[in-house]
């Protein structure tokens, strides 16, 4: 069950809605370690964010067989469990109930032969890691912005194109340019092994995740940064 | 905690290896000036697993070309010249000397450009270069150089040494513009903040160390990829010191010290090295061997590590004492070593850049590399609100008194 606060309804004399949120791009070190899903869920705490979009490169993973959550890692790795992400996008928002997670990605293990769909639930980086992502820390329009707004909400309803949506949206934002991204999540899924098809399979209605990328607006290191997520 | 071979893939270097096909794509130190003598040299260099010879080719120009060695050689081993003998039809690799180094690009197609650091842009009389002889794999060597933290403990100096004594030392001198000395700065501040930025070159790593009355301590320091780290000495002068590796379980450092305000002493600086080092191969007379000289009335009055005041033999012994190769299969990271775990990500992607030939994205590597300068790598304590433009205008004053064009 989540607890994201509901999207505001969409305007009725249009085909999509949009909203500045308070949200930002960052960069963070992501705790090793710990199962992957209480390293993303103890990042979140840090950034106090409901809802966050990280990227990992090239991270070593171990997934230690018989290894209870919440047991720490053992003095030494063994050399069966370890593991190699190659790139992987998760996306993760606070619930009732902890944190739920998803994602997809690309990553290959070692000494195993475990070529699975899903990324195992078990799994602890191997070492701290580097990542990039947005988080928000509430879905709810941002009335108190000092600066231009570096995140925001769009949400469509299939009747228009997305490529027109956003466009649209980025001009109403004031936005000289943008990016966005799909914000539902399949927690279902947990995080599955990238494909080719993924990005076909966009679904053309529900919500994006948009940040701002205007040159005529932003500092130099937040858009640097903008641009790097 | 990584497996071995994952940590095979980031340490071993011989030809053909995963990150020994990266390093080769950059030009590596191979022999100082100072070892080469007379007008027809030969000196042995042994140098990223290969067995090599440092000599002028038929047109006068020097190169480095492959020698006939036995599996049994020590891996610094310098024979005598009458014993040298070249592999016919061996590998031949160009030569540059700059700054009194002499570098070699040892891998496939054109070599790069070089940068344009401020080692390489200081005229001679600013510069002055050394080496020595680590017997442990070159990361750790380098991760040592990129943990900002660890000059709080290993170089822990218990009393406070006179700055005027301070010339050609490391850490010895006062603090930015203040009258604290370094020392007193790392002992009382031991856990600095630390901000890890890439760069066209590598990293920018910035330690922040917050005092009393809302003062913070800035130090800048950079890794430039793939093995080298440019670090302050002093309010003088700036060190560039590369990691090279010999083969997988031996290393040495190469530093250009580059003076930013008078003409480097060299003959002083080249005998205070000497005393820590012998000749022909720069190996350090402190050493396993010896217990590095460990002194424990030293260790309780003066010193943390108890091994002198030379901090090279301090790193020497935290990264030999890992081991030829660091057993990373029980490593644990913390997020304070942001700088290692940013550095390890960058060679992550360098090394599958080249595995998957999309060596556009590796750093350094295309004409534009010429065109870096810098880079900005000081001390400075400044108000802690203002800090980031304190530590640059620092930086900044510093290369707008220098005597040769230090502008950035």
């Amino acid at each position: 069950m989540q607890s994201r606060e509901p999207l505001p309804e969409k305007a009725e004399s249009t085909d999509l809605a949009v909203w500045p949120v308070d949200g930002h791009t960052f960069e963070d070190i992501l705790d090793g370690y710990f199962p992957l899903n209480e390293s993303v869920r103890q990042m979140m705490a840090r950034h106090q964010f409901i809802f966050m979009r990280i990227s990992i490169l090239h991270a070593p993973v171990m997934n230690i067989h018989g290894l209870a959550p919440t047991e720490p890692v053992p003095l030494y790795l063994r050399k069966i469990y370890a593991g190699m992400i190659d790139s992987m996008v998760i996306t993760a928002e606070r619930s009732v109930d902890g944190m739920q997670m998803s994602g997809s990605g690309a990553w290959m293990w070692v000494d195993g032969t475990e070529e699975t769909q899903h990324f195992p639930a078990s799994t602890r980086l191997g070492e701290p890691a580097f990542v990039r992502g947005i988080g928000i820390r509430s879905m709810k329009a941002d009335d108190n912005l000092t600066s231009p707004a570096n995140v925001a909400i769009l949400r469509l309803d299939g009747g228009i194109a997305e490529e027109s949506a956003v466009a649209n949206a980025l001009s109403r934002l004031g936005w000289s340019s943008g990016r966005a991204w799909p914000l539902e999540t399949d927690h279902a899924g947990g995080i599955k092994r990238s494909t080719a098809t993924d990005a076909a399979h966009r679904d053309a209605s529900g919500s994006r995740l948009l940040i701002n990328t205007s040159e005529d607006q932003l500092d130099a290191k937040t858009l640097e940064l903008s641009r790097l997520v | 905690m990584i497996s071995q071979k994952l940590n095979d893939q980031i340490t071993r270097i011989g030809p053909a290896t995963p990150a020994g096909e990266v390093m080769r794509r950059y030009w590596q130190p191979a022999a100082l000036s100072d070892e080469v003598v007379g007008a027809d040299p030969m000196v042995p260099v042994n140098l990223m697993g290969e067995r090599l010879v440092l000599l002028r080719d038929p047109t006068g120009s020097f190169v480095l070309a492959e020698r006939v060695a036995t599996a049994d050689e020590a891996p610094a081993f310098h024979p005598d010249r009458d014993a040298i003998r070249l592999v016919e039809g061996g590998a031949v690799y160009p030569v540059i000397e700059k700054k009194g180094v002499f570098f070699t690009y040892m891998g496939p197609g054109e070599a790069p450009e070089f940068p344009n650091f401020d080692c390489f842009r200081a005229p001679d009389s600013h510069v002055f270069a050394f080496k020595g002889l680590w017997e442990c794999n070159w990361l750790q060597a380098l991760e040592v150089g990129i943990d900002p933290a660890h000059a709080s403990f290993l170089h822990r100096f218990l009393q406070d040494e006179d700055p005027a004594d301070s010339y050609g030392k490391q850490f010895r001198d006062k603090a930015g513009h203040t009258d604290m000395p370094m020392t007193q700065v790392l002992r009382e501040y031991p856990r600095p903040d630390i901000e890890v930025e890439e760069t066209d070159f590598g990293l920018k790593i910035t330690a922040l160390r917050h005092m009393a009355n809302d003062l913070t301590h800035v130090r800048v320091t950079n890794q430039i990829f793939p093995g080298a780290i440019c670090i302050p000495m002093s309010r003088e002068m700036t060190i560039t010191q590369w990691h090279v590796p010999v083969d997988d379980q031996t290393c040495y450092w190469y530093t250009i010290f580059t003076s930013f305000a008078k003409p480097v002493d060299k003959e002083l600086m080249r005998n205070q090295r000497l005393k820590e080092h012998r000749l022909p191969d720069y190996a350090p007379l402190k050493n396993r061997e010896n217990n590095y000289h460990y002194n424990p009335e030293e260790q309780e009055k003066l010193t943390y590590t108890g091994m002198g005041l030379d901090i090279n033999v301090h790193d020497q012994w935290a990264v030999e004492g890992l081991g030829p190769i660091q057993d990373r299969t029980r490593e644990h990271l913390g997020r304070g070593d942001a700088a290692i775990v940013r550095y390890r990500l960058m060679l992550r992607k360098a090394i599958k850049a080249v595995e998957t030939s999309r060596e556009d994205g590796l750093l350094m590597r295309d004409k534009s590399a010429a065109a870096i300068i810098g880079p900005l790598s000081n001390d400075a304590i400044t108000s802690t609100g203002n800090w980031l433009e304190a530590s640059r205008q620092a930086d900044m004053q510093r290369r707008a008194e220098c005597p040769w064009d230090a502008s950035v």
